[in-house]
């Protein structure tokens, strides 16, 4: 249930008593842009230190205070958007007094949000800042280290140029210096004032009761009345008349292939179930045809997936494979994704992605991040949030509809991270020494 | 949909969480299978484990025929094919996801699901209970292990633990790496995954662990039907390896792709016993590595603020019977200030010791975490299971907080940093090495 709280701000309610913890999220809305870098920044930043916990170690002590809350502030991507999300999650039961316990955890989060540790002329703390940026610095640069991810990252990049989905949430390495304490306090002050807001809250209180929590616990002063509302997070396009393959190389034992799909498929088409059952049924799980017949039949990889991003009507193949079976596994996988794209859906595939996506939708109910995280995107994409009503869509999906979502998809951009030509395979044993 | 009508605990003893007083179940089959059910009404999803307790520390047969390295985990994958298929396309065809993992001293396959749980819990057990072994898919599945060694193989914090123990241990199989090679797994043949099933997938040897919205004494029952074995088994009972208290090598490198050097510092501790000796030494090392190393605590703060450390930094703590270490890991700019930046914070913590706010404050933390657990199934199951393999009461670990005292925490701070040392650093490669600018 839903409740307009000031100008922008929305309360999302889901009243449960399942669960011995109570879970709040304030999240905001803007443009993924020239200021995703200091965005990221500033959410490392609010949770470094308040007016009244001024470092990280009295944010940390608060924190076990209040039974081991957790908080974490940062930045996410929803298609051509960026978030700036606070979220505390704190035991509210088998504690003494539990309500008060629960308003300390409002008040804790809105202290976070709204009043971080200032230093000169009101701008943010100027050691908390340059602690950020060197740490931020070293988390885009650490992004490398996790191979898949980066292979992924920047096929995405590549795929999306020109587009905000082809920038990291996370933002750029050169735009970190500009992230200064004057800028940061002067950005912190205009989201705070102009973005649009959602706040959930998971726990036992009803929507009245939720309601007027918030309004005295969490919700800030100084909301403009005008709303700058961040363009939407939805853009699709086709494909590129002719896809591009791409190589990076790096000393790595196994290759990362990602491929990216495209089609001019909106989240509002009536084909988007059918968008999103060729992307499960060529890849969603151990029963779809990439598990299958990469994996299963020819023993080529271990993991090979598909997902359908549907934000952006974009289709990402992930596998990691010997080096030397690159070929052999793009062709299968090309093969695979055509066969499927034609609505050909093999009987047993379709049953277990429909199964599975049944199962993930009964599932929501015990899950708060994930039931939180389906009406977060529905609500951005504006589509029905009824997780029932996609399902029934879902099952009503035919080849037929698939195959005319085939018909406008085609391949992008492949992107293979592999060890350089002729470079040996770096042999464990080799490479590790002993000094004693 | 699970009904409730005609519900029994037959044959199952109830126990009280101390904390939340929830109810938990727990029982034995006939053949020795044992048997635990946490009751979670209002939960759609019902969460099952099966395990038995042989994992990579298991390196004989019970005749002493010794075993190819990573023959636990290819037995893991190995376990998923039955003559009728492929076990993950019964548990999709019914929307259940299933999964298996492989540790150093147990082997564990789950699934969790909406509705259908009893045929999908059968399906559990006779997985367990029957292997399946053509030579045609023993091989293929060595080309798909070798591609999941090799992902290992990139993933710096894999090769960094692994290269610790390795540093670490001189004897004691937790030295080995849980997949073992491309090399090891070579040999692995039909004749040997069917003794090595034999040997230690005997119901006498298990335990079935479910939470969720079920009746718990069918799940004994069926248990009881399904696990069963003509053949004589035991409970693995492991002989403690002789391990030499000093490490083997006092540092491992390897060069990998990496931005900049991940440092893994090792302490080596006198493994702690079994049982609730276990249980309160594992929470006591817990809250003291709480104290130091959590974000605010009495060593991570100063090295954050001192830019030397960063969000990567932090430690763990991991015993069983015969083997125990303590691990502090961070990613790191400069190698050799940071260890003697982290070297001197231990000698200061032991000289200054720990104040009573720092303990109670961890204490906290620690039992909120444990209330937690009871957020979802899954975290429920895997409680129980550490409660079940560790031989400890329900209580035991809730026990631990709160028995545990300034004095206490101070004398295993003393001992760990005191303890023998090994370091395992990861360097960047010189040719993918990002060049590391001054800010």
């Amino acid at each position: 249930v839903t409740k307009r709280l000031a100008p922008g701000v929305r309360l999302h309610v889901l009243r449960t008593d399942r669960f011995t913890t109570t879970l709040c999220r304030v999240a905001l809305h803007r443009d993924l842009g020239a200021e995703a870098t200091a965005t990221a920044i500033l959410g490392q930043v609010l949770q470094s230190g308040t007016t009244r916990h001024p470092s990280r170690e009295a944010v940390a002590h608060r924190l076990a205070d209040l039974y081991g809350a957790s908080l974490h502030v940062g930045v996410e991507k929803l298609g051509d958007r960026q978030l700036l999300a606070a979220s505390l999650e704190w035991p509210t039961a088998f504690v003494p007094r539990p309500a008060r316990v629960l308003a300390e955890g409002l008040e804790f989060l809105r202290e976070v949000w709204t009043d971080p540790k200032r230093g000169a002329e009101g701008a943010l703390d100027p050691d908390i800042v340059r602690t950020e940026q060197v740490n931020h610095v070293r988390n885009l640069r650490a992004l490398k280290d996790d191979k898949a991810r980066y292979a992924l990252r920047a096929c995405i990049e590549k795929a999306c140029e020109g587009e905000p989905f082809g920038l990291d949430g996370e933002g750029r390495e050169e735009d970190v210096p500009g992230a200064t304490p004057a800028v940061l306090a002067a950005l912190h002050r205009r989201l705070l004032s102009t973005a649009p807001v959602e706040i959930f809250l998971v726990g036992d209180l009803g929507l009245e009761e939720a309601a007027e929590a918030v309004r005295k616990r969490l919700l800030w002063p100084g909301r403009a009345s005008r709303i700058a509302e961040p363009p939407p997070p939805v853009s699709v396009r086709a494909a590129r008349s002719r896809p591009r393959r791409l190589v990076e190389t790096d000393q790595v034992v196994q290759g990362k292939l990602v491929l990216a799909y495209r089609a001019p498929v909106e989240p509002t088409s009536p084909l988007m179930p059918a968008a999103q059952t060729l992307a499960g049924v060529l890849g969603g799980g151990p029963y779809a045809r990439l598990f299958k017949v990469v994996r299963e039949v020819h023993g080529l990889c271990y993991y090979a997936s598909a997902s359908w991003s549907t934000a952006k009507g974009l289709m990402l193949i992930q596998s990691g494979v010997e080096p030397k079976n690159e070929p052999r596994a793009t062709r299968l996988i090309r093969q695979l994704a055509a066969e499927v794209g034609r609505g050909v859906l093999d009987r047993k595939a379709l049953e277990g992605y429909r199964e599975a996506m049944t199962h993930r939708v009964k599932s929501l109910a015990d899950s708060r991040g994930g039931a939180v995280g389906w009406y977060q995107e529905a609500l951005a994409l504006g589509i029905d949030p009824s997780p029932r009503r996609w399902l029934d869509a879902l099952r009503r999906v035919t080849p037929a509809a698939v195959r005319r979502v085939g018909k406008s998809l085609g391949l992008d951009t492949t992107f293979f991270l592999g060890p350089p030509a002729g470079a040996a395979t770096p042999a464990k044993a080799a490479a590790t020494t002993g000094a004693s | 949909v699970i009904r409730r009508a005609g519900r029994t605990n037959a044959g199952l003893v109830p126990a009280q969480e101390p904390l939340t007083r929830r109810k938990v179940l727990r029982g034995r089959t006939e053949q020795g299978t044992e048997v635990w059910v946490a009751p979670m009404p209002g939960f759609t999803k019902a969460y099952a484990l099966a395990t038995t307790r042989y994992g990579s520390i298991d390196t004989l047969l019970p005749d002493g025929t010794v075993l190819p390295v990573g023959i636990a985990h290819f037995l893991e994958h190995k376990m998923f094919q039955t003559p009728e298929g492929d076990v993950f396309d019964v548990y999709a065809a019914r929307g259940a996801s299933a999964n298996a993992f492989t540790t150093f001293d147990h082997t564990t396959y789950l699934f969790s699901c909406t509705s259908r749980f009893d045929e999908n819990f059968g399906t559990l057990l006779e997985t367990m209970a029957r292997i399946h072994t053509d030579p045609k898919g023993v091989e293929r599945e060595k080309g798909i292990i070798g591609q999941e060694i090799a992902m290992y193989d990139d993933d710096p914090s894999w090769r960094g633990y692994f290269n610790l123990l390795e540093a670490l241990y001189v004897k004691h199989p937790v030295r080995i790496d849980v997949a073992g090679t491309k090399e090891t797994i070579a040999p692995i043949d039909p004749a040997i995954l069917r003794r090595t099933h034999e040997a230690y997938y005997h119901p006498r040897n298990m335990v079935v662990v479910v939470a969720g919205d079920v009746d718990p004494g069918r799940v004994l029952r069926r248990t009881g039907e399904i696990l069963r074995s003509d053949a004589p088994g035991t409970r693995n009972r492991r002989v403690p390896v002789e391990e030499p208290a000093d490490v083997a090598k006092a540092e491992a490198t390897q060069a990998l792709s990496i931005s900049r050097p991940h440092v893994l510092l090792g302490m080596k501790d006198v493994p702690p016993g079994s049982g609730e000796a276990l249980v309160r030494t594992q929470t006591h090392v817990a809250l003291l590595l709480d104290v130091l190393f959590s974000d605010g605590g009495r060593i991570q703060t100063p090295l954050y603020e001192e830019g030397i450390v960063d969000d990567s930094f932090g430690a763990s703590y991991e015993a069983e019977a015969d083997f125990a270490f303590g691990v502090v890991s961070a990613e790191v700019d400069a190698i050799a200030p940071y260890r003697e930046r982290l070297e001197r914070a231990l000698r200061e913590a032991v000289a200054s010791g720990l104040t009573e706010e720092e303990v109670e404050r961890s204490r906290r933390k620690v039992l909120g975490r444990h209330l937690r657990t009871f957020n979802a199934p899954e975290s429920v199951a895997h409680w129980l299971l550490g409660v079940s393999l560790e031989e400890a009461g329900l209580g035991a670990g809730v026990e631990a907080v709160r028995s545990a005292t300034r004095e206490i925490l101070e004398g295993h701070l003393r001992r760990l940093a005191a303890a023998p040392r090994a370091w395992s650093i990861l360097v960047p490669r010189a040719e993918s090495a990002l060049t590391p600018k001054k800010q």
